[in-house]
């Protein structure tokens, strides 16, 4: 399991992005071995696509899981091709707190509850 | 020659001037109006006829998905993000697309061809006499503004005498309109906002070398605030339209005042004598 | 953060005009986020002071190098926008038309194109008595300007996070830049204006905001001046499911007060109790106060 989330800084406690592909940072988390990367989201600056994109750089980094307050139309499909398991957190904190909702089972999955999309 | 209406914001009453003009100037000279506020088309609504319909495209990538590799160079290349390559597919998304063909080129095994994708419609008719309309409507969620614009372009006829309905704002899509016409008719209102908008587009038309008229609508007794401007630039002022309510009203439910009125004929054509010889002193 | 925007389709319905007013009835509670980057008009009305400016990059375009180019004219027949043209001294790339593709860089045998930034206009942040003002001036056909609203919305979300809401003044139409600039609210305003033109338009709107997920609300604006207009356009929103939230009747006031950039819902009139109704039930809905 490789688990994205898109942050507005470098470091877990920075505060969680609320655009999924204008983040300025996606950080990626692996629970299995702890291993924490932080990726600097170079598309955010992008006039168009952006997130299909960014859909395509998490596929090349082996992402398998995302969580996310919205998600574009476009980015949706990109996700869903990819088999993508998409989380949805409204909630403002860092990308900590993020993930410790996703761990505690708090967070719905898209497409899995009909009321959440 | 070409003669475009612009306004730098919309709702000045721009499309009351083009309409007015056209059907005045019909009245002694083959007139073609070309509606190129293709978000938001407006002029036939002023008039009837049944028009000709055409699409316009533009060339989106297909992919033969027998000999597609799943390399991901189109998808590294592509700036939209119209083309993604996942693990075992390429996805992707015609919306996005500018059209450039670049991925057919980097493509190394030949698998991209390029397809047609609708992008809008062009509708051609002849609702007067001497008058010929055609609008170009951009579909809904496409971004391929300026084809439309340049697909109504590529129908006139060099010996024309076109006016042109400008979009709002001064960006790629009045750019596209303005270039290349002999004269631009700006359209204002004598308010702070008119102004602010009038000094753009009037910029923008500067920037194109096209000699400009104005147009002041809603007119009454504040005037000089646009008045100081057009002094001070040496802009001549062809008309000013005061604010009634009944022609709100006509405007409103889709008549044409100079069609019953014959005041309004009469001043709308001199308008369209002065756009003409402002035009030729270029 | 809760983000509503002002949208017409059409220019000219009193959109910035209503924009104003609703602004002005929330001071402190608002930031202003002017996103209609052609014809930025709300500073007008909201007269903002120590206006601090940044560049605005917009799309990568192309540089050619004049001491690398062989002039061989591989990138102008290879570009679809008609972007390049040989000179006879030299290859020149008009960055109007230029979409910053990139095929030019992939096609040139000598190396001699690079894609690079280009500046298109200006992000601005200031201050008014009313809250926290951004707007963007795009350079005359700099294009892009999906891309300054995105960035717009960015800066009106990071300058005041513990102000409530962002609210938009929309640009017109329903191209690029409209979708960067709905996408995403919580809550759309149309402002309609009866008439012929403006049904055409306010229905073509009403399809993209659907599309793209968005509540509505309608306002209609100068509600007498055609009245089967605005009988209309209640039938529209009814057919839609869209709320009317009010109908501001054509007032002397509005158009004076606008005149002294003055939002119109500070003075008193018909059109000023219209206005801060509807605000009142925005401001409940939304939990404002």
């Amino acid at each position: 399991m490789r688990i994205a989330v898109p942050s507005s800084g470098p470091a877990v406690t920075d505060p969680f992005d609320t655009r999924f592909g204008r983040a300025p940072y996606i950080i990626m988390v692996t629970p299995e071995t702890g291993e924490t990367v932080s990726l600097q989201n170079t598309l955010a600056a992008g006039s168009g696509g952006v997130g299909p994109q960014v859909v395509q750089m998490l596929v090349q980094n082996q992402v398998t899981h995302l969580i996310a307050p919205r998600i574009g139309g476009n980015a949706e499909t990109a996700l869903f091709a990819a088999g993508i398991s998409v989380f949805i957190w409204e909630g403002a904190g860092t990308v900590s707190d993020a993930l410790e909702q996703f761990k505690a089972g708090k967070l719905t999955e898209l497409g899995k509850n009909p009321q959440s999309s | 020659m070409q003669i475009a209406i612009a306004s730098g914001k919309g709702g000045t009453g721009k499309t009351t001037v083009t309409v007015n003009l056209a059907l005045a100037l019909s009245s002694s000279i083959q007139v073609t109006l070309a509606d190129c506020d293709v978000e938001e088309p407006n002029l036939h609504l002023f008039f009837s006829g049944q028009a000709e319909e055409e699409e316009v495209t533009v060339l989106v990538p297909e992919i033969d998905t027998g000999t597609c590799i799943l390399c991901g160079k189109c998808g590294q290349f592509c700036r939209y993000g119209a083309l993604i390559v996942l693990k075992d597919q390429v996805l992707q998304y015609p919306k996005l697309c500018h059209s450039c063909g670049g991925c057919s080129m980097v493509c190394p095994t030949g698998s991209i061809s390029e397809r047609s994708e609708v992008v809008g419609v062009l509708h051609r008719s002849n609702p007067e006499p001497s008058l010929r309309l055609i609008t170009g409507t951009l579909c809904e969620g496409s971004i391929h503004t300026t084809t439309v614009i340049r697909a109504v372009r590529n129908q006139f006829n060099p010996e024309d005498l076109v006016l042109l309905d400008a979009p709002p704002g001064t960006a790629c899509a009045a750019m596209e309109t303005l270039e290349g016409c002999d004269f631009c008719l700006l359209v204002t209102e004598p308010t702070p906002f008119g102004l602010h908008d009038l000094t753009l587009i009037y910029k923008l038309a500067q920037l194109y070398h096209i000699p400009v008229g104005v147009v002041i609508n809603r007119s009454d007794t504040t005037d000089s605030i646009v008045e100081f401007f057009c002094r001070d630039q040496n802009i001549p002022i062809l008309m000013h339209i005061p604010f009634d309510r009944t022609i709100a009203l006509q405007q409103g439910s889709g008549q044409i005042i100079s069609r019953a009125d014959p005041k309004w004929r009469e001043q709308f054509f001199k308008l369209g004598q002065d756009c003409i010889t402002l035009a030729g002193v270029r | 953060m809760i983000q509503i925007a002002v949208v017409s389709g059409k220019g000219g319905t009193g959109k910035t005009v209503v924009t104003g007013a609703i602004a002005a009835l929330l001071p402190g509670k608002i930031v202003m986020a002017d996103c209609d980057v052609d014809a930025a008009n709300l500073g007008l009305l909201m007269r903002p002071e120590t206006i601090v400016s940044e560049p605005f990059t917009g799309m990568d375009r192309a540089f050619i190098d004049p001491d690398r180019c062989t002039r061989c004219g591989c990138c102008v027949t290879n570009c679809r926008f008609h972007a390049i043209s040989v000179l006879k001294d030299r290859v020149q790339v008009d960055p109007v038309k230029c979409e910053g593709c990139g095929v030019c860089e992939y096609v040139c045998l000598a190396d001699a194109v690079k894609m690079v930034t280009h500046i298109g206009g200006a992000i601005r942040s200031a201050q008014t008595r009313f809250g926290p003002f951004i707007d963007g001036a795009l350079n005359p056909g700099s294009g892009n300007s999906g891309l300054m609203v995105h960035q717009i919305r960015k800066k009106a979300r990071e300058i005041a996070p513990d102000i409530p809401l962002v609210l938009i003044d929309g640009p017109p139409g329903i191209g690029c830049p409209l979708i960067s600039a709905v996408t995403g609210c919580d809550l759309v305003i149309l402002v309609a204006e009866p008439g012929s033109s403006g049904r055409h338009d306010i229905e073509r709107l009403i399809t993209v905001c659907r599309s793209l997920r968005c509540r509505m609300v309608m306002i209609i604006n100068r509600a007498d001046l055609v009245p089967d207009g605005t009988v209309l356009l209640r039938t529209i929103a009814k057919e839609s499911d869209i709320p009317i939230l009010c109908e501001i009747p054509l007032d002397p006031l509005v158009m004076k007060a606008t005149r002294n950039r003055e939002p119109f819902s500070l003075h008193e009139g018909p059109a000023s109790i219209e206005i801060r109704n509807a605000v009142d039930y925005l401001a409940h809905e939304l939990q404002l106060i």
